[in-house]
């Protein structure tokens, strides 16, 4: 599975961005260095960018920068979260998570009072694929296990939710960002995320 | 919670750490990462470490070096909002900054990366890249050195992309960016550029490709 890349040139051409803004924004780490994948060509040294997570990326950061000064954009893309509570009813009301999410949660004996970001993200990413229709409710609960127990060791650094079935056998799991996976031939790969997609999408939510 | 702030005056150090205003006049060490609000250094200063900090403002030197414990990966650098240094400035990775303001020289492992990067050369500098809005390298002395015999205020970088960007006396093997000027002493690899070019008929450039 190898990357779709893009090189600097192409980017800035088709984006209309300068040099200073690609180096600005990479300094107020907008965009984050993992993603400035150096080869050396025939002409010195060119830089790629992995193309299906820059070219959103620099939309978002011309659409949105406007309304937010860079070092809050900084805020929303960095993959750590921040301190928040939230009870149920706040999850419901801003529209996070929805009641049968909540059950769900409840089922796996997860149910807290008050929910961290972490949980909250928990919640935010099983009521995304539920919705989407991308996993069952039984994948739902495995889900819940395997981000529970092991989302933390990323702690912060940029990671993938793998979801993969074979014979109608489903499995999560979480790979370092960046990481390469093959499998054997009778592995269909359901959804390959990263969830530094979601933490960004709930901090627009909660902020 | 607030800060303290440090003074070394005549020769003295410190184990880093966090500071409010870090101020150094003579000669100082700090073995660890230093942070602070300001960095202001007149004699020399050494970093066993990283320096982040809003201002820096050297007249002297400033060099940073890896504590010798430390993590192979952690190659200390700088970042800050301002950066001037009047003298020499080391540093074994890369130095980040808004405004980067260097008379003197300068040796980075690193990237170079700042909005405005202003370079007046005196003595051999080095930088492995350059990337910014605007970018100015100028000889200190009047007249540009013939040739390239003389090294005596000169810089040499792998790689320069910027907006705007004005060289002399640079030696690189690539150069891209908006507009670009090439005066007098440079030796250039190639160059590519996406709205105007000129150079100086005292500098050599290998080939140039107009985007």
């Amino acid at each position: 599975m190898s990357e779709d890349l893009i090189s600097k040139k192409e980017l800035l051409d088709l984006t209309g961005i300068s040099y200073g803004q690609l180096y600005r924004w990479k300094r107020k780490n907008l965009i984050p260095e993992e993603w400035f994948i150096r080869k050396s060509s025939f002409t010195g040294q060119e830089t790629y960018f992995p193309r299906n997570q820059i070219l959103p990326r620099i939309d978002k950061i011309l659409n949105m920068k406007d309304g937010l000064s860079l070092d809050e954009l900084a805020d929303v893309f960095s993959p750590t979260l921040g301190e928040v509570q939230l009870d149920r009813h706040q999850l419901i009301d801003r529209n996070i998570v929805s009641e049968s999410s909540l059950e769900l949660f409840k089922e796996a004996g997860k149910e807290q009072p008050y929910y961290n970001l972490d949980q909250t993200l928990l919640l935010f990413v099983l009521e995304k694929l539920l919705k989407s229709g991308d996993i069952t409710r039984e994948e739902g609960k495995m889900l819940i296990g395997v981000l529970t127990e092991h989302y933390h060791h990323f702690s912060g650094k940029p990671c993938e939710l793998v979801l993969i079935r074979k014979m109608g056998v489903p499995a999560f799991l979480l790979a370092g960002g960046g990481s390469e996976l093959y499998f054997d031939s009778g592995v269909k790969v359901v959804l390959k995320l990263p969830m530094g997609q979601f933490t960004e999408e709930l901090k627009l939510k909660i902020g | 919670m607030n800060k303290s702030n440090i003074n070394i005056m005549g020769e003295g150090s410190s184990s880093g750490g966090k500071f409010g205003r870090v101020k150094v006049m003579g000669e100082a060490v700090f073995t660890g990462d230093l942070k602070c609000e300001t960095f202001k250094c007149t004699g020399t200063s050494e970093i066993e470490g990283s320096l982040l900090s809003n201002e820096i403002k050297v007249t002297g030197t400033l060099q940073l070096r890896s504590s010798s414990g430390s993590p192979e990966e952690a190659v200390p650098g700088v970042k800050g909002e301002t950066v001037k240094v009047t003298g020499e400035l080391r540093i074994p990775g890369g130095c980040e900054a808004e405004e980067f303001k260097l008379r003197g020289t300068l040796e980075t492992g690193g990237m170079l990366s700042a909005e405005d990067i202003e370079i007046k050369l005196h003595g051999s500098s080095r930088v492995r890249e350059m990337g910014g809005s605007s970018i100015s390298v100028k000889s200190t002395s009047g007249i540009p050195l013939a040739g390239f015999f003389n090294n005596g205020g000169a810089l040499v970088a792998d790689q320069i992309e910027g907006d705007r960007i004005y060289l002399e006396n640079t030696e690189a093997k690539s150069v891209r960016g908006g507009h670009i000027e090439i005066g007098p002493g440079c030796r250039i690899g190639s160059i590519e550029y996406r709205h105007s070019l000129q150079i100086d008929k005292r500098s050599e450039v290998g080939t140039q490709l107009k985007m």
